[in-house]
């Protein structure tokens, strides 16, 4: 049985569309992702190989998160913060 | 028989044996019968190269580009993704809801889409949920790949099969609804309780669904409502295409130029995603079988069948219905119509209806039953291999073996009824 469950699987399918629409659903349905281009300064170019390592370094990565948490609370207490005056001024 | 017959038998069978091993493509395999069917037949003074050139059904060719234009555009809408998430939402995180849920949209969706279109987008669905929530997604795979052959059986655009039969049988968008409908919606209604019942034990507890709105997936909304309303245009078109003395592959076309028209998507785009391998397929085996016919081997089949009880419409029936549905669990349903088509032509019975009908159940029915039966199962089995997911074929085998003879047990019964006093 798996010689033959190989030999059906062993054929190149045309999944694009699978793909495309899994990438579709994913973002809909699952935890919103963010990428985004960080460049290096021109003064730093010598740790070229230190920064794209970056890319894949986990305490970096813990770092940037925790970095966007609290900048996102941040901006939303502030973003409240303005809106309250308005509210009470209105009613 | 003669040496020409013989070698278009061999044709035949040597064209279907390379598209069920998968040697070569499908569309490949038809050429290559086409070639040595031309060769043959011209050589042996068995058709002219007239002749041959009007093998090629235009109306039918027109008729499955037109449909497949359209859907592409619909597809690329976000439609259907639209009825995708919805269905999970509706479902609520409850994997029983859930089952039966995307059992019935794996159905309706098919009757618009082109078999492999619905499975992967279905398959996408069900795969990244299951990740998500934290189910198996065997259980849902498999009844996908199941209920996507099931969907589309009784209307005229449900499948290429019943493209073909329907031109040939002059049996119009009504006719296929009226004869075929009522056994469809109660094969979807069987075919998910069996499901339903060999997948109960696997399908987990209820989950938390995460907080999504629906239209998150249509990106442009006016193409999404021009989609809508085109394909209800279609529909409406088909349902009175006999009040308004339209052919189908007129419809089909007709609304295939409005859909490139108004769409606003990129022309081009949408040409090249149709489905070209099937049309190469069919175009191919326009040639074989229009060779054997020429032979007149299709019209002694016919003859031999109907002399096992000429008296018997329903037996005749019958025997249409289990032999087409056997057949397409080994070879493509496209190749069993065209090779039933002929030969209940030659048969000249009164009332052809019920072999008609019962030709597009079987074809339709069988191709679900083994993992090499059709496109479905083999797309979905892909789609599991590219997931990784560990997966038994005998499983497999299991559930589309006791749907298939399920759905064709129902089907026989259904045709003693609809077509009773025979």
């Amino acid at each position: 049985m798996s010689r033959v469950w190989e030999w059906i699987t062993s054929k190149e399918r045309t999944l694009e569309k699978y793909e495309e629409a899994k990438k579709e659903f994913r973002r809909i349905l699952g935890k919103p992702v963010i990428m985004v281009p960080v460049e290096l300064p021109d003064n730093l170019m010598h740790l070229r190989g230190e920064f794209c390592a970056l890319e894949n370094d986990k305490e970096f990565l813990k770092r940037v998160q925790r970095m966007c948490i609290r900048y996102i609370k941040k901006k939303h207490a502030s973003k409240n913060a303005s809106s309250e005056p308005n509210q009470k001024s209105s009613t | 028989m003669g040496i020409e017959t013989s070698s278009f038998i061999m044709i035949y069978i040597l064209t279907l044996l390379l598209v069920a091993t998968d040697m070569v493509p499908m569309s490949v395999a038809a050429l290559i019968g086409a070639l040595l069917s031309v060769w043959i037949g011209l050589s042996y003074g068995v058709f002219s190269y007239d002749e041959a050139a009007g093998f090629i059904n235009m109306r039918l060719i027109g008729l499955l580009v037109g449909t497949m234009i359209v859907m592409e555009v619909a597809y690329r809408s976000g439609l259907f993704r639209f009825v995708a998430l919805y269905t999970i939402k509706v479902a609520g995180g409850d994997p029983r809801k859930l089952f039966i849920l995307i059992c019935i949209t794996s159905a309706t969706v098919s009757m618009f889409l082109s078999d492999s279109t619905a499975l992967l987008l279905i398959a996408a669905a069900a795969t990244t949920m299951s990740k998500i929530m934290d189910y198996d997604p065997v259980p849902y795979f498999v009844s996908a790949s199941v209920m996507v052959n099931l969907g589309g059986t009784s209307t005229l655009i449900g499948s290429v099969s019943n493209m073909v039969i329907g031109l040939a049988s002059g049996l119009s968008f009504t006719d296929f609804i009226s004869y075929l409908a009522p056994c469809e919606l109660a094969l979807w209604v069987l075919t998910t309780a069996v499901l339903y019942y060999l997948y109960k034990p696997r399908l987990a507890q209820k989950r938390e669904v995460p907080t999504y709105n629906p239209w998150e997936g249509v990106e442009n909304k006016t193409a999404f409502r021009r989609a809508a309303l085109l394909l209800g245009l279609f529909f409406v078109l088909f349902m009175f295409q006999d009040y308004l003395n339209l052919k189908p592959e007129a419809v089909a076309l007709g609304c295939a130029v409005l859909a490139l028209a108004v769409s606003g998507f990129d022309p081009s785009g949408i040409l090249r995603n149709i489905d070209w391998e099937t049309i190469f397929f069919l175009g191919g085996f326009f040639f074989i079988v229009g060779g054997l016919e020429k032979t007149g081997i299709l019209n002694e089949v016919g003859q031999a069948i109907v002399g096992l009880n000429e008296n018997s419409s329903f037996f005749l029936a019958s025997i249409t219905l289990w032999l087409s549905g056997l057949a397409s669990t080994i070879v493509s349903n496209i190749a069993v119509a065209l090779t039933f088509t002929p030969i209940i032509q030659a048969l000249n019975i009164a009332n052809p209806a019920p072999m008609w009908s019962a030709l597009v159940l079987g074809s339709n029915l069988g191709g679900a039953a083994t993992p090499m039966s059709g496109v479905v199962t083999v797309m979905a089995l892909g789609a599991l291999k590219k997931e990784g997911i560990k997966f038994s074929l005998a499983e497999f085998a299991k559930a589309g073996i006791i749907t298939t003879f399920t759905q064709l047990a129902f089907a026989n019964f259904y045709i003693l009824i609809r077509f009773g006093g025979l």
